[in-house]
């Protein structure tokens, strides 16, 4: 079923078929709530459920013309910073992380998770209004404008955050491998 | 590392770091199912009115709370529970509701006490605290050619509902023209009801208390003044405030 479908059967009240859009929307959802609460498992999954319960309850007003995802994403970014804001650290980098990584190296393929590790950290080094247009453009594919209208920001400014994240991005990696070279 | 390479290699790092994350999806579900009320939205309900839907809602989540609150006040941990429970209120939330024969969509903001939580719509009000009292009143100052316009909350923790109607009644006979009879009501609260008006102007003062049993032996107060004119306005999203009123036990 096509996602327009899906939502214009919960418009009418169909149970069943916010159940498939949860299924679709869960796991890219969660992706970027952990990213964005800096791996605070819980607090991301309050996210996302508050988020789903905010779908169900205002899709009436969803206007159907316009693209569903971004309205989904803006809903899901909106509660991540409310329950950041909340817990008062919305600019706290890699909390929880340690846990989850040794987790993660214990439970799966080690190899895998060091290929990405320099990246990943840098990722999660990035000031909090670069690192969300990143997770937003690389791991959801939305487009540059979709971004503006999730963030409520003006397009040359997500724009600028793109390109100054990337250059971040690529600098900190530079700087860590000459950093290994040197040790 | 090129441009389309790095891309990829950015997206790779974002789902292989997150993979561990994806673990919780039927628990988040049954929550949501839970907090929705979805396993009893069958064809035939959906047809009720959004405020009765609502109103199902709130009655499951209340008998849910009397159950584990039951459990709460034998733990040592008691509180923190309570507090945890406290968690399962939205922070905000949208409601429609029928402001003089129009229906009006709010977001309304969840205010938590130590006893009780409310829902606020802060559009519109504030609340305030003094000494033991909450209360909500307009965010703008009225003129003031109009008559307070508020809604007291407090408990008296050593008067039962009952009791209190009848020193409200007598007290209200002082200054009002009209008292009506006390009356038991089910909405927007379980309790009794003592209203008064002073006239039939516009401006007319209206006092509307009603009081709630604590679950103890006390009760909680609401004391909404408004004026005739305003009835089907600051009265009625009174009413639906208190429409969302929970009891929350120590």
């Amino acid at each position: 079923m096509k996602e327009l479908e899906i939502v214009q059967q919960i418009k009418n009240g169909d149970v069943q078929a916010f159940h498939d859009l949860y299924d679709l929307y869960f796991e890219y959802a969660m992706r970027v709530a952990t990213v964005v609460m800096n791996h605070q498992s819980s607090n991301a999954k309050d996210a996302v459920q508050e988020t789903f319960i905010r779908v169900y309850q205002n899709i009436k007003g969803y206007d159907t013309s316009r693209p569903f995802k971004p309205w989904f994403y803006r809903i899901l970014i909106n509660e991540c910073h409310r329950i950041l804001k909340r817990n008062g650290k919305i600019i706290s980098v890699g909390e929880g992380f340690n846990k989850a990584e040794q987790d993660e190296l214990a439970y799966e393929g080690i190899n895998q998770f060091i290929e990405h590790e320099d990246l990943y950290k840098a990722i999660e080094s990035l000031e909090h209004h670069h690192r969300v247009p990143i997770v937003l453009k690389y791991l959801n594919g939305f487009k540059e404008q979709e971004i503006a209208e999730i963030l409520d920001e003006n397009l040359n400014t997500i724009k600028s955050r793109l390109y100054k994240g990337k250059q971040k991005l690529k600098g900190l990696l530079k700087n860590e491998k000459e950093g290994s070279q040197d040790g | 590392m090129d441009e389309k390479n790095f891309e990829k290699e950015v997206k790779e790092a974002l789902k292989n770091k997150t993979n561990h994350y994806l673990d919780g999806k039927d628990e988040v579900w049954r929550n949501i199912e839970s907090r929705l009320n979805l396993k009893e939205k069958s064809p035939k309900r959906q047809k009720t009115t959004k405020s009765k839907g609502r109103f199902v809602g709130i009655a499951i989540t209340a008998a849910v709370l009397v159950v584990l609150l039951g459990f709460a006040t034998v733990t040592t941990t008691g509180q923190a529970f309570v507090e945890r429970l406290k968690q399962y209120f939205e922070p905000e939330k949208n409601v429609v509701t029928e402001i003089e024969g129009h229906p009006e969509e709010q977001e309304v903001i969840l205010h938590e006490r130590a006893d009780y939580v409310i829902y606020i719509d802060e559009e519109r009000y504030k609340m305030i605290h003094e000494g033991d009292k909450d209360i909500v009143t307009t965010k703008e100052p009225l003129e003031e050619r109009y008559p307070e316009v508020s809604m007291t909350i407090s408990q008296v923790i050593d008067k039962t509902p009952e009791q209190l109607a009848k020193e409200y009644s007598e007290e209200l006979k002082t200054s009002f023209a009209t008292v009506k009879e006390i009356e038991t009501v089910t909405e927007p609260v379980n309790g009794i009801l003592v209203s008064a008006i002073d006239g039939s102007e516009w401006d007319s003062p209206v006092n509307k208390i009603y009081l709630v049993s604590n679950g103890n032996e006390g009760s909680f107060v609401f004391d909404l003044k408004y004026f005739l004119e305003a009835a089907e306005g600051h009265g009625a999203r009174f009413y639906h405030m208190l429409e969302e009123f929970q009891i929350v036990q120590k």
